[in-house]
């Protein structure tokens, strides 16, 4: 405790002023003079919206554009054959009329023309992460499924754009399909850009199969045999996507030729960007379908065995609280409360263990928390700032919540 | 028109993004790695290995998940509030909007930052074709049931829906959100998770990242071995 006397006359004074009410002071500039929201909006956006610095190029084919004019007679048609149809009428008079979701969605992939993958991809900056200022439309429906599960009870899931799929459920390679003329060549691509080891944003390749002709994936050349997703254990949800290419000529990928079954994780290290930059006066991207993935038991011998790793463990990094510089006389503020804020954590976490041992015998059960901790009144000699500690303490509140 | 547009987020999408991102970085933090029980058994050496490091000696301290949507699944992104005195509606991650216009039914899905990930209305044709009439009762059923559809699709599991009870009462809505909840999507989203801001005692924060699914029994019988052998998740 610092001596009165030698305190600046400021500090005195501070003291002196205490439970005093202070002026008010307005912050920036006044409303009559400063600007309006919509003012402030319209810069913000229009930083964040420079032509030549947020230019976004396409890289991908035009979208077949339908006509109306083709379409509408056909489908005025079929309008007016519902319309006409008496059992339709009745059905939807009597709310039993029902329609099948899965045939809607077909039918969306023809006349949508895969604007809804677009959406998601978007919505996931798919975009982004794999060709930064790039884009591109989906043109070519892209079907991936999963068969897994024990023999004669397979389950089959299917890869949308965005959905949740299990590690264990995408162990096996993938049934690829897609509509493509026979004599087109495709290359496949199957990364994920989420979560690389050395913390920068890297992407590990799962799979690439080149040079395939049409739309039979076994007869491509496969330079990176399939590995099965594998999400750490408490990152969360990591993208995993499948890219379509569609290559002009028959193309040498030699330099991406990974070892047969290749384990390493460096070796498997891809950037998407790169490698469409190489190729991209003979490859266009045109499909693209991508699921989600969490950890899950399966991936602990995955790690153990096949990578031959120990399985690394993570937790989400949050800020680390941030306090005021600590003031040599804190103004209406409790005193035991302030100075435990400050205190090592370690000390503090040292006399509350020897609180809690002080309650426990070392042979015996807990006791039982009482029904009403706060049914015997506590002294009034007692200064406030202690009664309240011993209630808080008989409540298990605070600093002794985990007691 | 049941629910109002977004209005301010629409247009300012892009710098509230930048900044939810600086408050949420996506790091995650190396805490133990689970030991290898038999990783002395296992010899490895092929030749190509050689060139590059083995995977044990990668493991960083730092991981950046890129998945935007990751944190809003693991209730640790910002959910945008501070309007508890205003009408309720603008604290969410996806919300539900149904418009029930003269002749046609849309429902959406509006994320925060005004993206539209997932849709589904009679006007479109894949929809229409299937129908008798587009403002019907069974065209509000099926809304719900496509749009249920989709949001699977698209990994979507909860919403927020921020209808008033007098609305939910009325027959199209009710379908709609009937339907929704039948295909398996929840008109609830959760609150984003308290972060402990006072750390000097002990507190015990949410660990939304930790994943408790027990899936032993599709193990086969030499993977359930491992896990007899496993450490403690946590042990330091």
């Amino acid at each position: 405790m610092a001596n009165l006397g030698q305190l600046s006359w400021g500090t005195l004074q501070f003291i002196a002023k205490v439970g005093t009410r202070h002026k008010w002071y307005r912050r920036g500039v006044a409303p009559e003079k400063g600007k309006t929201l919509a003012q402030k909006m319209t810069a913000w956006n229009s930083k964040d919206q420079d032509p030549e610095l947020n230019f976004r190029v396409n890289i991908g084919f035009a979208n077949p554009v339908i006509r109306r004019k083709d379409v509408l007679e056909e489908r005025l048609k079929i309008r007016k054959q519902t319309k006409e149809n008496l059992e339709m009428e009745k059905a939807a008079k009597n709310k039993t009329l029902s329609v099948p979701v899965e045939e809607v969605h077909q039918e969306s992939i023809i006349s949508n023309r895969s604007i809804h993958v677009h959406q998601a991809a978007e919505y996931f900056s798919i975009y982004q992460d794999l060709f930064e200022d790039a884009y591109f439309t989906p043109v070519v429906p892209l079907n991936v499924s999963y068969t897994w599960g024990k023999i004669g009870e397979e389950i089959e899931s299917r890869v949308f754009c965005g959905n949740q799929i299990t590690p264990l459920e995408a162990v096996n390679t993938p049934k690829v399909s897609y509509p493509a003329k026979s004599s087109d060549l495709y290359t496949l691509a199957f990364t994920t850009p989420d979560c690389h080891f050395s913390g920068e944003p890297a992407e590990y390749l799962h799979w690439l199969v080149t040079n395939i002709p049409g739309n039979s994936v076994e007869k491509g050349q496969v330079l990176c045999d399939y590995m099965r997703p594998f999400p750490f254990r408490g990152v969360g949800f990591c993208r995993y996507i499948y890219v379509l290419y569609k290559q002009d000529k028959q193309l040498d990928f030699s330099q991406y030729q990974k070892s047969p079954s290749c384990k390493n994780l460096s070796e498997r290290t891809f950037s998407t960007y790169d490698f469409y930059r190489e190729f991209q006066d003979f490859m266009t991207p045109a499909g693209l379908s991508f699921f989600q993935s969490n950890w899950d038991q399966s991936l602990t011998s995955f790690f153990h065995n096949v990578l031959d790793m120990k399985e690394p463990c993570f937790e989400y990094d949050f800020k680390p609280a941030k306090l005021k510089p600590q003031e040599w006389f804190p103004v209406r503020k409790p005193f035991n409360l302030y100075l435990d804020k400050y205190k090592d954590p370690k000390v503090l976490q040292k006399e509350l263990l020897l609180e809690k041992l002080k309650e426990r015998h070392p042979f015996k059960p807990p006791p039982r928390p009482p029904k009403y901790p706060l049914a015997h009144p506590l002294p009034h000699s007692n200064p406030s700032w202690l009664n309240d500690d011993i209630r808080r303490r008989r409540v298990r509140e605070g600093k002794w919540k985990f007691m | 028109m049941i629910n109002s547009v977004l209005g301010i987020f629409n247009s300012n999408s892009a710098r509230i993004s930048s900044e939810l991102s600086r408050k949420c970085p996506r790091c995650f933090r190396f805490i133990s790695s689970s030991s290898n029980s038999n990783s002395s058994s296992t010899i490895s050496s092929p030749i190509k290995k050689k060139e590059f490091p083995p995977n044990n000696t990668l493991i960083m301290d730092k991981v950046s998940n890129r998945n935007p949507r990751n944190l809003e699944k693991l209730r640790i992104a910002e959910k945008i509030s501070g309007w508890d005195l205003e009408k309720e509606g603008r604290s969410y991650w996806n919300k539900l909007t149904i418009e029930l216009t003269g002749r046609h039914i849309t429902a959406k899905v509006v994320h925060v930052l005004g993206q539209i990930p997932v849709s589904a209305s009679t006007n479109e044709w894949c929809i229409k074709k299937f129908l008798y009439n587009t403002r019907d009762s069974v065209s509000a059923k099926t809304i719900g049931q496509v749009l249920a559809h989709r949001c699977l699709q698209v990994g979507i599991t909860e919403l927020s829906c921020y209808l008033s009870e007098e609305d939910r009462k009325k027959e199209k809505i009710s379908l709609i959100i009937g339907a929704l909840e039948d295909g398996g999507v929840t008109l609830e989203e959760p609150g984003q998770i308290e972060i402990p801001w006072s750390l000097n005692y002990p507190t015990m924060p949410e660990k939304s990242w930790e994943v408790h699914e027990d899936i032993s029994d599709q193990l086969d019988e030499a993977d359930k071995l491992l896990h007899y052998f496993k450490k403690a998740p946590h042990s330091k």
